[in-house]
């Protein structure tokens, strides 16, 4: 038996952006580039780990939000665009680099990476990210895990309870359309948890969920095994809290890990320094330059982006295995600790943003994987596991209610009610009121109006995520996020108001059925009032 | 662009009405002008071609010292005009598309074609403005962390409209209804202006739940309630020490069929496999599992 578990979690999140009435629309590349850095990275390492006999016990959360991308043909084949066009422009690339020594075997190297992930995109996954990932949760060491369905805020949205339980409701049955069985656990957008959410979760027969670390030191009564062990609360559904210390090394930018000057730089990007009319074809159709994901250049240190060096990527793998030592070194001196100090095995919890590992940490998926082999062969202190594993082997815990909470800044709910976003609260709480009404009024609808109310659910949720306040918080693309909101909740006001009037413009549904497309079984009567 | 204040309610009600507008009818003049012009921008940009958003992914190209500021290109005629105006997906185009073993020249012709796709024609929708009111008295905390709770109120239901006319001069008063973790509830008032819409209310530590209300205040104490909010928790930001107690939850079966056979976490006990045992077992498993019998 071993001294204890390690329980990595990864959280796959994107709002849904999908933009057919533009030829190229510059917010789906998240999904674009999050698919090549991340998804497929995390895909391919999956199957060596498969191949090679690995026990990789790990949880991922794929949102609902994102999974509707994943399945959706519009982001398949841009998808596939996306990467063609990487590896057209990696062929310039590589007359323009020439045999420069430091960049021809950048290029290569992202050649050699790119037309491994188009093929496996087209021919071994069939344009479905999804096909992948079931395939792995399928084998076992991986464990699927779901999300509200557009990851809205469930505690901001409780003032309608019915918000919070189409949010949940919806995503497990999104997952189950997806993956093929129920979900067993949750991730609570944000880990925002309040009192009373565990109760929608039962509901759903989902088995657990994550909290923060002081949501779980907090809980009532308090924990005597901390963050280490999971308690159940008293729905039956139980909530593991995050760690702090496996998390630090990874997430700060500063000690943690990402930061090492070898590295690839992520603000070095072709799309910034190649002559324009060179480049033009292959950034925005507008003019303006962007990102293409070709970056040659390591972090080398604090000094200015002109004076980066060139990536070598062996350098960069010779920090990897050094930096998953380090971890698994770490989590086996805070593991036999922990048990020193319980008499029980302990489970540490380590949930990160998936898209941070390849994504904004280039080698991150690199990392994962070496940490997993280490685990595997050079330790025997602890044992990876899934969630669900880790309920199965200790179904003994003890009874508690986590404290209200978020893992968001400052650990409560401010990142998202703030005075800068909370003008859109009332609109999200008015409309699922009348979402509500028109389920009262409408209880059995067909034919166009029952279509009508399908939307107006999908324009409900699709307002209420959490990422569009979230965006205005960070100050990134504030206008974009301020349109989401704003066009979602008219959306949902005029077809509700048209459905009412009996007056339902037929011609415009089929337009936001085609844009608005996410949960295509989605049906309007989760938002049935309740009693 | 057309003055729009210059306009006649009316004329402002038929452009409205061309441009279909939802709710126009009960929009008051200043709601109407502001509701027109975002649609003429609205529609102006319509006539200026749909382009994409141009800001970068921020957050990570704002630090970008090297972002070179685009040089004012003239657009290729080829470029901006739609191939295809009818298409709906390039997919079928680009599933003819050799991928990765095309010679270099072949790829070279097909770069800009990929700026090409053409998307299908989605008329403009006119969305205009989010609402201004919704027609309802409404008051509504919600929890943003131990200190501060958000608070928004709307005042234009029958309740309020009532209490206006039963007291033209009174004064609207925020009441909240502060409960304790322990000892007496606190009770506080204070004056607001009614053009407020938002605002955040300070809670403390050992504040337990609040409430809120908002009254029309006459003269003389008299006064009428307008809208409750409901009672919301406050946040704790304190450990929460208790009698440790623990249970079995069987992962293998459903949280339903637990309840059906009378399981109550905490209450009643099942064993690993979920048969229901009495105290004194389940005791004894704790022991087994927990170090140290102190936790039972």
């Amino acid at each position: 038996m071993p001294q204890g578990y390690f329980a990595l979690v990864l959280h796959a999140h994107l709002p849904f952006v999908k933009h057919p009435e533009y030829p190229d629309f510059l917010e789906e590349d998240w999904f674009f580039e999050a698919a090549v850095e991340t998804y497929l990275p995390l895909l391919e390492m999956f199957d060596r780990l498969e191949a090679d006999g690995i026990p990789y016990g790990m949880t991922m959360v794929v949102t609902p939000s994102l999974a509707a991308m994943m399945s959706d043909p519009h982001h398949q084949q841009r998808l596939r665009r996306y990467i063609e066009k990487s590896l057209v422009l990696l062929e310039r690339e590589k007359a323009f680099v020439g045999d420069d020594p430091n960049f021809a075997p950048v290029v290569e190297f992202y050649r050699d990476r790119l037309s491994r992930y188009l093929d496996a995109f087209v021919n071994r996954y069939h344009f479905s990210l999804i096909e992948g990932l079931r395939h792995f949760d399928n084998l076992g060491h991986l464990e699927l895990i779901t999300c509200a369905a557009t990851h809205g805020l469930l505690p901001v949205l409780l003032s309608q309870p019915e918000a919070v339980r189409a949010q949940i409701s919806v995503g497990a049955s999104e997952f189950e359309r997806h993956f093929g069985r129920r979900p067993r656990g949750i991730w609570l957008p944000e880990c925002a948890y309040t009192e009373g959410i565990e109760n929608f979760l039962a509901d759903e027969d989902i088995r657990f969920f994550i909290v923060d670390t002081h949501c779980m030191q907090l809980a009532n009564p308090s924990p005597v095994f901390g963050n280490f062990a999971p308690i159940y609360t008293p729905s039956g559904v139980a909530a593991f809290g995050r760690d702090v210390e496996s998390s630090k090394q990874v997430w700060s930018s500063k000690e943690g890990y990402p930061g090492d000057v070898n590295y690839r730089e992520f603000y070095r990007d072709v799309g910034y320094d190649r002559p324009f009319e060179y480049i033009r074809d292959f950034v925005q159709p507008t003019g303006l330059r962007k990102q293409t994901g070709l970056k040659y250049y390591r972090i080398t240190g604090d000094v200015d982006l002109s004076q980066k060096q060139p990536y070598n990527r062996q350098a960069a793998m010779e920090r990897i295995d050094a930096h998953a030592g380090n971890f698994m070194f770490n989590r086996e001196l805070q593991i036999k600790h922990l048990n020193g100090q319980f008499g029980r095995p302990p489970i540490v919890v380590a949930p990160y943003d998936a898209e941070l590992f390849g994504h904004w940490w280039f080698e991150g998926t690199d990392f994962i994987e070496m940490f997993f082999r280490k685990s595997a062969y050079d330790q025997d202190v602890y044992e990876c596991v899934n969630l669900s594993g880790y309920l199965q082997k200790m179904p003994l815990q003890q009874v508690s209610t986590p404290a209200t909470g978020s893992w968001g800044d400052k650990g409560y709910f401010e990142v998202w009610v703030n005075d800068k976003n909370d003008y859109a609260i009332n609109h999200l709480h008015q409309c699922a009121i009348q979402m509500i009404d028109l389920v009262d009024q409408f209880p059995d609808a067909q034919g166009v109006q029952l279509r009508a109310l399908n939307q107006c659910a999908r324009e409900l949720l699709l307002a209420q995520s959490s990422d569009w306040p979230f965006i205005i918080t960070t100050d990134t693309m504030v206008d974009y996020a301020h349109r989401r909101i704003r066009e979602h909740v008219l959306r949902f006001l005029r077809l509700a108001d048209q459905i009412r009037r009996h007056q339902i413009d037929e011609k415009w549904l089929g337009h936001l059925e085609h844009r608005d497309s996410p949960f295509p079984d989605i049906d309007y009567r989760i938002y049935k009032r309740m009693s | 662009m057309v003055d729009f204040t210059k306009m006649t309610v009316a004329e402002l009600r038929k452009e409205a009405k061309e441009l279909g507008i939802p709710g126009f009818s009960l929009m008051k003049k200043a709601e109407l002008v502001g509701v027109l012009k975002v649609a003429h921008a609205e529609k102006s940009e319509d006539a200026l071609k749909k382009r994409p958003k141009d800001e970068p992914k921020a957050g990570k190209v704002a630090k970008d010292k090297t972002a070179a500021k685009p040089k004012p290109v003239k657009k290729k005629a080829k470029a901006a005009e739609p191939k295809e105006p009818a298409a709906v997906d390039d997919a079928a185009e680009l599933e003819q598309e050799p991928v990765v073993d095309a010679p270099a020249s072949v790829r070279e012709v097909t770069a800009s074609k990929y700026n090409l796709v053409v998307a299908p024609s989605i008329p403009e929708e006119h969305l205009g403005l989010l609402p201004e009111s919704y027609g309802q008295d409404r008051l509504v905390l919600v929890p943003k962390d131990p200190n501060w709770m958000f608070l928004y109120w709307e005042l234009a239901g029958e309740s309020s409209k009532k209490a206006w006319a039963t007291l033209p001069d009174g004064k609207l008063v925020l009441r909240l209804y502060v409960e304790q973790e322990k000892g007496a509830p606190e009770l506080t008032e204070q004056e607001v202006d009614a053009g407020w819409k938002r605002t955040y209310i300070r809670t403390r530590d050992g504040d337990h739940s609040v409430a809120a209300e908002l009254r029309l205040k006459g003269p003389g104490g008299v006064f009428v309630s307008m809208v409750r909010s409901e009672r919301i928790p406050v946040p704790v930001a304190r450990i929460r020490p208790g009698a440790p107690k623990f249970t079995v939850v069987p992962l293998n079966i459903s949280l339903r069929k637990l309840r059906e056979q009378g399981y109550v976490s905490g209450g009643s006990y099942v064993d690993l496999h979920g048969r229901v045992i009495d105290e004194d077992e389940f005791a004894r498993l704790v022991k087994q599992s927990v170090p140290g019998s102190k936790y039972r």
